[in-house]
């Protein structure tokens, strides 16, 4: 719904463009998300905005500092970005902590020229009207988390009980501890809730976690749809090319006002749901318009 | 040490080589791989069990909360709790279980399966529960399926079918011991250890099991073992699942039991009170791979092998003669199968399967047999529109025998909506005649003098003439499954009718010299079986947890011993309470009277019933060490009913179980 507006703000003519702007591309590294998103970013474009992409932040120099703006995909682009001085930054594709982190370590070198950012993860509200949305019976959401997640518990806990739920947490310290904290938090829980968290959420655990849940009746939201294939029942995450297209708006407005707006989370999502699991576990999911159209109605009812 | 500290040292290394290579963000920030790593396939279809809305058939399942709350100790008393099935025992380890009774004592028309493997032997097409090598607590759930289920569970799945799922590889992180101890000799022990890893995981199961069976009907006082049926058995479950990789999962298990059970009656000449010897063993590897778009290849393999031996000596006019029984069956079995997706809304599972079945007996068969049996199957499900499912298969099958059969089943659910379901279903499957009925040859050597005298060189019991066709039923149904979310309560009912063809029974024919032996035909009477089942269940919140179940059928035969051979009309209710770390559990059967087809007018089972009663307590004690204590009184208010044959009397009777987790 609200890529709307973005779309024509691409198709509009932009009377203003003097010459062509310059912008360059740099990937954290030639994986395939980040392929995806240069090459969605380049379509997306019109043809008075030159790109050039960087495949690895190593191919990133001084003497390529020509551009206008710098597209940064990822952490490490990123990170060698801000490095650089004068030309204004666009981070794409990374976590809202992750990029405020990056500010706070730059901070003491005064960065002189403009960064914004459109994050990759989405507001924690929005995950959470989901979860409202998919599973309006299961109100015990379970939460496991280790310190490197830094996750505001008592926040999410208000934020929880303000969609008229109940959060059940769990610190953990170690993997050893992850699966008696696995256990503990299900036992108690209607809904297991994954959050970034490396130490937990790994290809190495993931098994063990789905096992778990799905053995005890309890489904797990995702992050991403990965999850969802692994057996994850749902997941909200917004994909390479949805990110692009935000990115093409924030570009062509900076073309047009000489500025990058504020850091924003993702404006479009998508919405992954195993019905496999879903049928197994005897949820019966909404469909995709009713979760929207759900989701849309909590977020109004706040403002 | 220094390999320990080697390793520490290595550890680190590898630490510092993993941040240097992902630089540092890896390390100190959040990073976007959180969102984009990749994960392998968890919850394949093979892993994911059919919600009973969506199933072909009724369907009931037994899970840990249930198994628990049962208070049982051995695996068959758990189908107490299916509505319409009949359990009894022929002796203390020889339990019998059979959906809608049209058993003797080798239930026969039922397929049972453990992780997808057949224990329901060749010789005499049963299941030798006792010899099992699993635990009651190794079973993750059970799923029973009510009516015939070829197409998707195998040959034999004629009245239905009993699905035990072991507890995965992965269920189970450190140790636990646990000791039941209790009145009729009740006496087990089991340990279960299990460790979690990256790339494999494993549980051990060590177990040991007896107690002293039935009181016998002509009880003397404080002499529980004239019955002649305690028994012991030990046994061990191993069961590993390797994971290298994203997409192939290699699942192996192996287990092996042995038991001692005493068997024969004091007031049997010919089958007076002695030992048997029990071994079993089996081997099974299971091979999956996620292929895209959620389908699935998976090849098993596994083999069982069963052996028994008693022997008991008695007197023929003042000659002694040994009456020795020794059986051995081997069963190899290789699957594929392959689960492909057409569309969103079609989901085809189908395969090929050869099993092959090598048995030895000196005293049931004339020579060693071995059988071959190849089968086809294919089952599609596909949902029509989001209300209308339809299921349907197939499996082809050449038995061995010479014969092929086809089992088809056609089955449609209509979701009325989310929570109201109807099923209408119609299926045919067949039995092949066990090898004791097609090419039995039961017989006792006799010693010189006696064949001298009777003219006969073996004492005779059974002689098969062979050429069996397959028993068949032609089963219908219609069912409904209804859930009342605001109360809490869900409904299964389900009205049957199954019509029996080529039913194969055992007659008595005049022996050549002298007496009478038993042949084995098909009758040509017609059976037809009828009937309703219903299972409502209610839950409170966390607290409170009720099942309750009910069944009535008739059989309508003119076959002679049929009529009455099971319990026209059973009951039971299971009603679980928690509260602040304890769980009570009562647990009431009621089974009107039957007469069992192969038994005498004086084994009549009268109605009777039965209440058991659990309290247990879960602890948490210091390091880390947790654990439960649970006290079982079976049939407390003593009702004294006997079961299968009436020799069997089940009094009250109780224990008490300590389980430690550490």
């Amino acid at each position: 719904m609200r890529a709307v507006p973005l779309c024509l703000l691409v198709l509009c003519p932009i009377p203003c463009w003097a010459e062509d702007l310059k912008v360059l591309v740099v990937l954290s590294d030639d994986s395939a998300p980040y392929q995806s998103f240069a090459s969605a970013l380049n379509s997306s474009l019109p043809a008075m905005v030159q790109t050039t992409v960087l495949e690895h932040p190593g191919q990133f120099s001084p003497d390529v500092s020509h551009a206008d703006l710098i597209v940064a995909v990822g952490m490490k682009a990123t990170q060698s970005a801000i490095a650089q001085t004068g030309i204004p930054v666009l981070a794409v594709m990374i976590p809202r902590m992750g990029y405020e982190d990056l500010l706070a370590q730059a901070a003491p070198k005064k960065i002189t020229h403009s960064i914004s950012a459109i994050y990759l993860n989405q507001p924690l509200a929005r995950r959470l009207d989901f979860w409202r949305a998919v599973l309006p019976d299961r109100r015990r959401i379970g939460l496991l988390h280790t310190p490197d997640a830094r996750i505001d518990v008592e926040r999410m806990r208000q934020d929880v009980a303000q969609r008229g739920g109940s959060l059940v947490d769990r610190q953990v310290l170690s993997a050893e501890e992850l699966f008696r904290g696995l256990e503990s938090v299900l036992a108690s829980s209607d809904v297991l809730f994954a959050i970034p968290d490396s130490m937990l959420y790994s290809s190495s655990n993931i098994r063990n976690i789905l096992l778990a849940s799905y053995r005890l009746g309890v489904p797990l939201i995702g992050l991403s749809q990965a999850y969802v294939n692994a057996g994850a029942l749902c997941a909200i995450f917004s994909t390479p090319e949805q990110l692009a297209e935000q990115a093409s708006a924030t570009v062509i407005g900076f073309a047009r006002t000489g500025k990058l707006p504020a850091p924003q989370y993702p404006v479009s999502f998508t919405i992954a749901v195993n019905q496999q699991v879903a049928r197994s576990l005897g949820v019966a999911v909404p469909s995709q318009e009713a979760i929207r159209i759900q989701m849309d109605n909590a977020k109004e009812g706040r403002h | 040490m220094a390999m320990r500290l080697f390793r520490y040292r290595l550890s680190i290394a590898v630490l510092f080589a993993g941040v240097t290579a992902q630089g540092v963000c890896a390390a100190d920030y959040p990073s976007e791989q959180d969102y984009l790593q990749e994960f392998p396939v968890v919850l394949s279809a093979s892993r994911l069990s059919q919600p009973l809305s969506d199933a072909p058939n009724a369907m009931t399942v037994i899970d840990r909360e249930m198994i628990a709350a049962s208070g049982f100790r051995k695996i068959p008393d758990l189908f107490k709790l299916v509505p319409g099935m009949y359990v009894s025992y022929y002796k203390g380890s020889q339990a019998i279980v059979s959906y809608h009774g049209t058993s003797d004592q080798f239930a026969r028309r039922m397929q049972v399966l453990i992780d997808g493997r057949s224990v329901y032997l060749a010789p005499f097409s049963d299941v030798d529960w006792e010899s099992l090598p699993i635990n009651l607590d190794d079973i993750e759930r059970i799923e029973v399926v009510r009516g015939p289920s070829a197409a998707a569970h195998g040959a034999n799945s004629l009245q239905g079918v009993i699905n035990i799922i072991t507890r995965d590889a992965s269920a189970l992180s450190g140790t636990s011991v646990s000791t039941t101890q209790g009145t009729k000799g009740v006496s087990d022990v089991a340990a279960h250890v299990g460790r979690r890893g990256e790339a494999l995981d494993f549980r051990l199961t060590m177990g040991y099991r007896s107690d002293n069976g039935y009181d016998p009907r002509t009880d003397l006082p404080g002499n529980d073992t004239l019955s002649n049926d305690s028994y012991a058995t030990r046994l061990l479950n191993f069961r590993a699942n390797y994971h290298p990789n994203f997409a192939d999962n290699l699942d192996v298990q192996v287990g092996a039991s042995s038991g001692v059970r005493g068997v024969g009656f004091t007031t049997s000449a010919l089958n007076s009170p002695h030992d048997q010897l029990a071994t079993e063993n089996f081997q099974q590897l299971t091979w999956q791979r996620a292929l895209d778009n959620s389908d699935e290849f998976q090849l098993r393999y596994y083999h069982i092998r069963l052996s028994r031996e008693e022997a008991t000596l008695t007197y023929i006019a003042t000659v002694p003669v040994n009456l020795a029984d020794t059986l051995v069956s081997d069963r190899h079995e290789l699957e594929l199968q392959h689960t492909a997706h057409l569309g969103d809304a079609n989901r085809v599972v189908w395969g090929t399967a050869y099993r092959s079945d090598f048995v030895e007996s000196a005293n049931y068969f004339l020579a060693p047999i071995r059988q071959n049996e190849y089968r086809l199957f294919a089952h599609d499900e596909w949902r029509i529109t989001p209300a209308w499912l339809l299921n349907a298969g197939v499996m082809l099958e050449n038995g061995g025998l010479g014969q092929t059969d086809s089992s088809p089943q056609i089955a449609l659910n209509y979701h009325i909506t989310a929570m109201h379901t109807l099923r209408a279903s119609v299926s045919r499957a067949y039995r092949n005649p066990a090898m004791l009925e097609e090419k039995g040859n039961w017989r006792y050597p006799l010693p010189l003098p006696l064949q001298l005298a009777f003219g006969i060189p073996s004492y005779q019991i059974l002689k098969s003439s062979g050429g069996l066709r397959p028993e068949g039923v032609l089963s219908r149904e219609v069912g409904y499954l209804g859930k009342l979310a605001d109360y809490g309560v869900s409904i299964d009912l389900r009205i049957f009718q199954d019509q029996y063809s080529d039913f194969i029974l055992p007659v008595a024919v005049p022996a050549p010299v002298v007496g009478r032996i038993f042949d084995v035909v098909n009758s040509p009477a017609s059976m037809t079986q009828s009937g309703a089942e219903t299972s409502i269940e209610y839950r409170l919140a966390e607290q409170t947890h009720v099942i309750f179940n009910y069944s009535r059928s008739r059989i309508s035969t003119d076959l002679a011993g049929f009529q009455g051979n099971m319990p026209e009309e059973q009951f039971s209710v299971m009603a679980m309470q928690y509260f602040r770390g304890y769980s009570l559990s009562l647990n009431y059967y009621n089974q009107s009277a039957s007469l069992p087809a192969d038994r005498p007018s004086s084994d009549l089972q009268p109605q009777h019933q039965r209440t058991d009663l659990r309290l247990s307590r879960s602890f948490k004690a210091v390091g880390g060490i947790s654990g439960d204590v649970a006290l079982v009184i079976q049939n407390l208010f003593n009702t004294d009913y006997t079961e299968y044959i009436a020799t069997n009397v089940f009094d009250r009777r109780g224990y008490a179980t300590l389980a430690v987790d550490f």
